[in-house]
């Protein structure tokens, strides 16, 4: 069965895939993926389970649309070729996982028997409707706002099985430890510094480990002010994925790499800083270390410089939070914060798909944080029918929704809403609508989905009561 | 023998990554037989409005001369470029004194003048509408204002080109 993937992003998020082609392939497909060709050299990272690899070509496409000397048509012809190309494959499936509208127009553009995932057919959007999509649509982008990894919504999403990846037993690895010091934003960035006390604490602490710098050609010299140039490391994409293979340890910012290291199975302790975000861009591996701030705006918004006065969230990380997560790297002790997400996972899944497969005992902090969530869902209820008059106004102003806003300021600032129960409250109160009329409709429906979901979340509370365990296979009004 | 200054023009142009390719500018026998020797793979179409007798004869290298605009556009050489959309380099030191004329080429064999821009939407399959509005040479956001709304939903590329550069 010949299956093209649509995989148009960078590095990190095709490594972050490689789970899902994985099931592809175990499923007997032939798989074919479509990535961008300035990432060409990463094909070689996923290659034992794709069967053919196409380009596409989008910084000649774009440069020749911006640049007077190229023909005014020619990146659309380059872009009719490799259609003419991926047609004559003849596939019975595409599958997108990008995303995006560029994606989901390409993905309209090849033909197939079935599309899976955003696609644009006769001047409309399809694939944009099932459960998981919307949430993907909603919450993958918000800040704090996906309980789950980009590998397991892209997998909810297509309906197929994906496992983290393992981490290889230590007799299969050597003694080196690797710092990655960069990332392309210079928010996600940690001081230089700190990465140099940081060597020498490990030095300290592990003398028979060796700890060197991974390099870009473009980091070197930078990185020479502060390191020995005999440990800075510079290598190309296929030696770092060599060096990794064997590796104790990777010790890196939120870049391709850390995914690089967790597909050879290789620890990973992540520092995540700026945008970077513990659950949606982690490493995807059974195990994961992580060392981040809890400054009130971490994680910020992607793309958008850092707000601050200065790198607060960098500033709060020490070389010793760090070396913490080293210890428990190298012992292979997994952190246990993963639990405390688990309830919120739980419910969602519950709500998108009716069932969930988790298993979970709740605690008394579960119950303790469901009453929080319930009574701000109470004061959200009570709300609506007093502003009921919002309807006829016609020229919104902040006042008018001011008990709304209240509300999500609290929630907001109170950080209880770790499930973005509330997501679509504060996102309503954000791009407020400028018609009253409109402005009820987004808060009904924000209403009416944290209803929701805080039902399922005190059933589960009350089955807890009962001494009843929901977590496996728990189906609402069951 | 290839002098430093011709030398030093094609290593300004850098990668070519068109497989065609017109000089826009005869008079400068130098520059095209380093650009035909620097780019053996690549065939070389030096174009003018006048036709020079000194001429490089290269196996990669062809001449075209075309005295107007209503002379292009009625040529076999015109539908080469509606097939091959050759990328068009310029050398303005053979221009000398025939800037204007050659800027107005330029944009016809870019397709990027409204004459231009038309015949290669209609050569594409496209509905256009009635009047093409370009300033002095179209952009590809001209493209897609230019074509009609139908025509643009069932261009697969086009659109994909306007996802490109939103």
């Amino acid at each position: 069965m010949k299956t093209l993937v649509i995989s148009i992003l960078r590095i990190g998020d095709l490594l972050m895939q490689k789970p899902l082609l994985q099931s592809l392939k175990d499923q007997g497909h032939e798989v074919h993926v479509l990535m961008n060709k300035q990432f060409q050299t990463a094909s070689e990272l996923v290659a034992d389970v794709v069967d053919k690899f196409f380009y596409f070509d989008r910084e000649l496409y774009q440069k020749s649309a911006g640049e007077a000397q190229y023909n005014i048509l020619y990146g659309s012809q380059l872009i009719n070729e490799l259609i003419t190309e991926l047609n004559s494959e003849s596939y019975i499936n595409i599958y997108n996982f990008t995303h995006t509208r560029l994606s989901a127009v390409l993905t309209g553009a090849i033909g197939a028997k079935t599309r899976f995932g955003a696609h644009y057919l006769q001047g409309t959007f399809h694939g944009n409707s099932s459960p998981w999509a919307e949430y993907f649509n909603t919450h993958f982008s918000a800040p704090r706002g996906s309980l789950f990894h980009y590998t397991d919504l892209l997998a909810k999403m297509f309906n197929l099985k994906v496992k983290p990846f393992e981490i290889r037993q230590r007799s299969q690895r050597n003694q080196l430890i690797f710092l990655q010091c960069f990332t392309s934003d210079k928010k996600k960035n940690w001081n230089l510094k700190n990465f140099v006390d940081l060597k020498k604490a490990i030095e300290e602490k592990y003398p028979f480990h060796l700890v060197k710098v991974l390099a870009a050609p473009q980091e070197v010299r930078e990185l020479s002010s502060y390191f020995e140039s005999l440990d800075i490391w510079e290598c190309d994409l296929a030696t770092v994925a060599m060096l990794l293979k064997e590796a104790s340890l990777l010790i890196g910012l939120d870049t391709s790499l850390k995914h690089l290291a967790a597909i050879q199975g290789t620890p990973v302790v992540e520092i995540n800083l700026g945008s970077a975000d513990n659950i949606k861009t982690s490493v995807y591996s059974q195990k994961i270390w992580q060392v981040s701030s809890n400054v009130g705006c971490s994680p910020c918004a992607h793309a958008t410089a850092c707000p601050q006065s200065s790198h607060l969230c960098g500033e709060q990380i020490t070389p010793q939070n760090v070396l913490n997560a080293v210890q428990e790297a190298l012992a292979l002790r997994a952190n246990d914060f993963e639990q405390d997400l688990e309830s919120d996972r739980l419910v969602w899944e519950i709500y998108l798909q009716g069932y969930s497969e988790r298993r979970f005992q709740p605690s008394a902090t579960y119950l303790a944080r469901t009453l929080k969530l319930m009574e701000w869902q109470v004061r959200l209820e009570k709300a609506l029918t007093a502003n009921s008059r919002l309807f006829n106004v016609q020229n919104l102003q902040k006042d008018d929704v001011a008990d709304f806003i209240l509300l999500g300021q609290e929630i907001l600032k109170s950080k209880s809403d770790k499930g973005a129960y509330f997501l679509k409250l504060t996102d309503a109160l954000i791009h407020t609508p400028p018609r009253g009329d409109l402005m009820l409709r987004e808060l009904e429906k924000a209403a009416q989905e944290s209803r929701t979901l805080l039902k399922i979340r005190s059933d589960f509370s009350l089955g807890v009561k009962s001494g009843q365990n929901y977590g496996t296979n728990f189906e609402v009004g069951a | 023998m290839i002098s430093k200054v011709a030398q030093k023009w094609v290593d300004s142009l850098g990668e070519l990554p068109a497989a065609n390719i017109i000089l826009l500018g005869a008079n400068q026998t130098e520059q095209i037989f380093a650009l035909s020797k620097a780019f053996p793979q690549k065939m070389i179409t030096v174009f003018d409005i006048v036709d020079f007798p000194f001429k490089v004869s290269e196996s990669n290298v062809s001449y075209v001369v075309c005295k107007s605009k209503e002379q292009l556009f009625v040529s076999e050489f015109f539908d080469f470029i509606l097939e091959k959309k050759p990328l068009v380099i310029t050398n303005r030191g053979a221009w000398n004194g025939r800037e204007q004329e050659m800027l107005e080429f330029f944009g016809h064999l870019t397709g990027r003048s409204a004459e231009s821009l038309k015949y290669h939407l209609l050569d594409l399959g496209c509905d256009i509408k009635s009047q093409i509005k370009v300033g002095s040479l179209a952009s590809i956001k001209d493209v897609f204002n230019s074509v009609d709304t139908n025509s643009l939903n069932q261009n697969h590329s086009l659109l994909i080109m306007k996802e490109l550069v939103r």
